[in-house]
């Protein structure tokens, strides 16, 4: 009994040299005493079992208590039925001392000798059914820990968390799963048991169990595999069981649990092995596809917002083959080309394309920044070059390329990006324009200085004296001339604090806007015959504290985009009248044309610098700058600017400027100027 | 518009023996430019008639072919090509243009216009007389 103790609990040798000699002194006394025996060796027998059985009972609680399911229930019937045995021992020692009490004490050693009998019979050959009744719950909290596994989407996760639930469903403390790896062959296990990290079929007692497909266990591996049984020595494996993983056909890997101690039931715990190693092997199963699944699904996910992005930038993108030959082609890209479908052409008929160097001069095709990254692998980064549309215009762009490479370096295609600088282009137009009509302006007043002088000197020259009056008035003539060229300078200086967004250092003084606006109305009208100006104004004058000289250019702002704007003619009405809002009056100027408009998309950015309506792009030359120095002027007045405008109707501006004398804002005026 | 001589230079016109029985047309958008080359030229005993803008220069010339034009291409209405253009196919293609300009395709522009000459602004009033001398040398025996 306490040799059967021992597999489980570390009994101390002496006590079991004491045990044997006890055995050893009661057959000696039970063969050479004759019955009846004697009292005091009859008690000493009495104690000598009763003590032992119940040290053995003690041990089999204590084992119970170190293990789970099955096992635990068995050890506890194994105890309990020690218990009896020591009773119906005890009851016999009882027999011997009080002999009156036979018939009462025989009756109560049955009884205890048939619990002892049904507890053993528990313990040591348990029915199957009552078997599987006690796996129950271990086999429940198994269950349900793998079912929240389905998910968890890392695999090494779903491993761990199996193992731990096998490891608490047979009561070991540890176990492993082995996963099969049919590319090279191996099992592959996570580490902490006794198996190396990677075994081959055959292999230690897991991969026997995997070779052959059956669940197989050993009490002593260290003797049934003495090649490993340093490791098994090491890992404190008493004994191993291990069971085939395998999902349908599919055959997942092993399962090896291990105990610190030979279990002396661990044949019934075979089939709960082979259970938990069928389970194991469909959650882990399933959990694979299930991350195959995901990863199949990142990367689609992956793919679609690549897709979206090659939608949605304002770049054009290309993709081609080795050949050279168009495979990816976004959006923008047609769009720029001004194409519905992308050029059929390989690297030897880029030209075809009809791209153009920016001096209009054509490429060749192996000119082609394109062509060069494929031939020669060269990255070309900002070519600009021209490309022509089907309507024959041509657009600038950006042009950068790129070769694609495999995995040996060869070249497999090309991409390039391309991105179209029109704007960029007209900005520098407007810019260069814009100086070209200043310096050509500040000409005429320079030569009146220059023509004015001589013709006072060539007529001097002449007569022989100076003429007194015509030197006065000539003098007169270059002052003025010279006026007018501060006035353009002026001009110019503020423009480019208007491009720079600065704002202007105001001259305020008394200005009638009636008499203003009626006065340039009619300058324009001169200058146009198509376009019918008319002012409209309820008020004789209307004097405000402005800079004469700024409202005089936004004026001209508003009636010359007026004019460029409605390119086939007709009235521009301009009404100018004294309005009141909120108990303050303010000048109200409306300029309203019969032109083209302005498309709804680009009303909200008429204001800003060098924007210009997408419909008059390529049509109507400007110079982009007048809106927005424009509002600027206006609002630093304390004033407001609104654009109200229909494609195809025409637009009206209104300029509001308020007539009581207003403070300028500190912030408007910059330091050190003025 | 029309700007005619003055009293002055009617005057002068007597003594210093009109040059050319057809008049010189300037035509140049800026009025003080206009007057001195106006000036310059009637002083020197010519005959000329101004325009500020293109569309009034061909209406002059309607009335008298010019025996040369001193023209600004840059020109409100009808710009300085229309206003050669015009000129020529109604006096023939070897009018004499003399272009002046403010701006730096000054000789470009000449040269697209058939000009003979140009003047860039601000020019000398000497080469002026010299350049309007030149251009009716071929057609004014002097």
């Amino acid at each position: 009994m306490l040799r059967l103790a021992d597999d489980f609990l570390e009994l101390p040798p002496a006590l079991l040299l004491l045990a044997g000699l006890g055995l050893v002194l009661s057959i000696a006394a039970l063969f050479l005493l004759p019955p009846p025996l004697p009292t005091l060796p009859a008690l000493l027998l009495v104690g000598y079992f009763v003590a032992g059985v119940l040290y053995a009972a003690l041990a089999f609680m204590g084992a119970a208590r170190q293990s789970t399911g099955v096992t635990r229930r068995r050890m506890e019937a194994i105890a309990t039925g020690s218990i009896f045995l020591g009773l119906d021992v005890l009851l016999a020692g009882v027999q011997v001392v009080v002999p009156g009490l036979t018939a009462i004490v025989a009756g109560l050693a049955a009884l205890c000798a048939l619990a002892c009998g049904v507890a053993y019979y528990l313990g040591f050959a348990t029915p199957g059914i009552l078997r599987r009744a006690w796996q129950g719950p271990e086999l429940r909290a198994f269950l349900a820990t793998a079912a929240g596994l389905a998910q968890v989407t890392d695999p090494a996760a779903v491993i761990k968390a199996l193992e731990h639930g096998v490891a608490l469903a047979l009561g070991v403390p540890q176990a492993d799963i082995g996963l099969w790896d049919d590319t090279i062959g191996v099992l592959r296990f996570g580490g902490g048991g006794a198996a190396r990290s990677e075994l081959r079929p055959g292999e230690m007692l897991a991969g026997r169990a995997f070779a052959a497909q059956r669940p197989l266990f050993s009490d002593d591996p260290a003797r049934d595999d003495p090649a490993n049984a340093e490791r098994y020595r090491a890992a404190r494996a008493a004994a191993v069981v291990a069971a085939p993983m395998s999902a349908g056909k599919h055959r997942v890997g092993v399962l090896v649990a291990y105990a610190a101690r030979s279990p002396l039931f661990v044949t019934d715990d075979l089939s709960l092995v082979e259970l938990l190693a069928q389970v194991a092997a469909v959650i882990l199963d399933y959990a694979r596809t299930y991350e195959a699944a995901g990863a199949r699904s990142r990367a689609e996910r992956e793919r679609d917002r690549l897709r979206q992005v090659l939608e949605v930038i304002p770049e054009g993108v290309l993709v081609v083959d080795a050949r050279g030959r168009i495979m990816t082609i976004n959006p923008s890209a047609l769009a720029i080309s001004g194409r519905a479908t992308p050029l059929d052409v390989e690297v030897g008929t880029y030209a075809a394309s009809g791209v153009l160097h920016p001096d209009g001069t054509p490429y060749r095709s192996e000119q082609m920044p394109l062509a060069r990254s494929l031939l020669a692998g060269e990255v070309v980064l900002g070519e600009e070059i021209l490309i022509p549309r089907p309507d024959a215009t041509t657009v600038p762009v950006l042009f950068s390329s790129a070769p694609l490479r495999d995995g040996a370096g060869a070249i497999t295609g090309g991409v390039a990006v391309y991105q179209d600088i029109s704007a960029l282009r007209e900005l520098d137009r407007q810019k260069d324009a814009f100086l070209a009509g200043v310096s050509h302006d500040l000409k005429n007043p320079l030569m009146a200085i220059r023509g004015q002088s001589q013709l006072m000197r060539r007529r001097i020259t002449r007569s022989g004296s100076a003429n007194t009056q015509q030197t006065v008035d000539g003098l007169a003539e270059i002052e003025a001339s010279t006026d007018r060229v501060t006035a353009m300078l002026n001009e110019l200086l503020d423009v480019t604090r208007l491009q720079m967004g600065r704002p202007l250092d105001l001259e305020r003084g008394p200005v009638d806007l009636v008499a203003l606006t009626q006065r340039l109305a009619e300058e324009y009208q001169q200058a146009t015959g198509e376009h019918r100006l008319r002012v409209e104004t309820d008020a004789a004058d209307l004097v405000g504290d402005w800079d004469g000289p700024r409202l005089r250019r936004v004026l001209e702002n508003l009636l010359s985009n007026a004019i460029k704007y409605s390119p086939d003619g007709g009235e521009i009405r301009i009404e100018v009248g004294r309005r009141e809002q909120e108990g303050s009056d303010y000048a109200a100027l409306t300029v309203r044309d019969r032109g083209l408009g302005i498309p709804a998309e680009d009303l909200p950015r008429v204001f800003e610098r060098f924007h210009r309506g997408s419909n008059v792009r390529g049509q109507v030359a400007g110079t982009g700058l007048g809106l927005s120095g424009a509002r600027q002027i206006v609002e630093q007045h304390g004033g407001t600017i609104a654009v109200d405008s229909r494609e195809r109707e025409g637009t009206t501006v209104t300029v509001r400027l308020p007539l009581a004398v207003s403070q300028e804002s500190p912030a408007t005026k910059e330091p050190g100027e003025g | 518009m029309l700007e005619t001589t003055n009293q002055d230079s009617a005057a002068q016109l007597t003594t210093s023996r009109a040059r050319a029985a057809r008049p010189i047309l300037v035509d140049d958008d800026d009025d003080d430019v206009r007057r001195i080359v106006l000036e310059t030229l009637e002083a020197e005993g010519w005959v000329v008639l101004a325009a500020p803008d293109g569309q009034q220069a061909i209406e002059q010339a309607v009335w008298q072919a010019p025996a040369l034009v001193v023209l600004d291409v840059t020109l409100p209405v009808l710009d300085g090509y229309g206003v050669a253009g015009a000129l020529r196919a109604a006096h023939g293609a070897r009018l004499p243009i003399l272009e002046m300009s403010g701006d730096g395709q000054v000789a470009s522009k000449a040269q697209r216009i058939g000009a003979f000459a140009y003047l860039r602004k601000p020019f000398d009033l000497d080469d002026l007389v010299t350049a309007v001398r030149r251009g009716l040398g071929d057609h004014q025996p002097s």
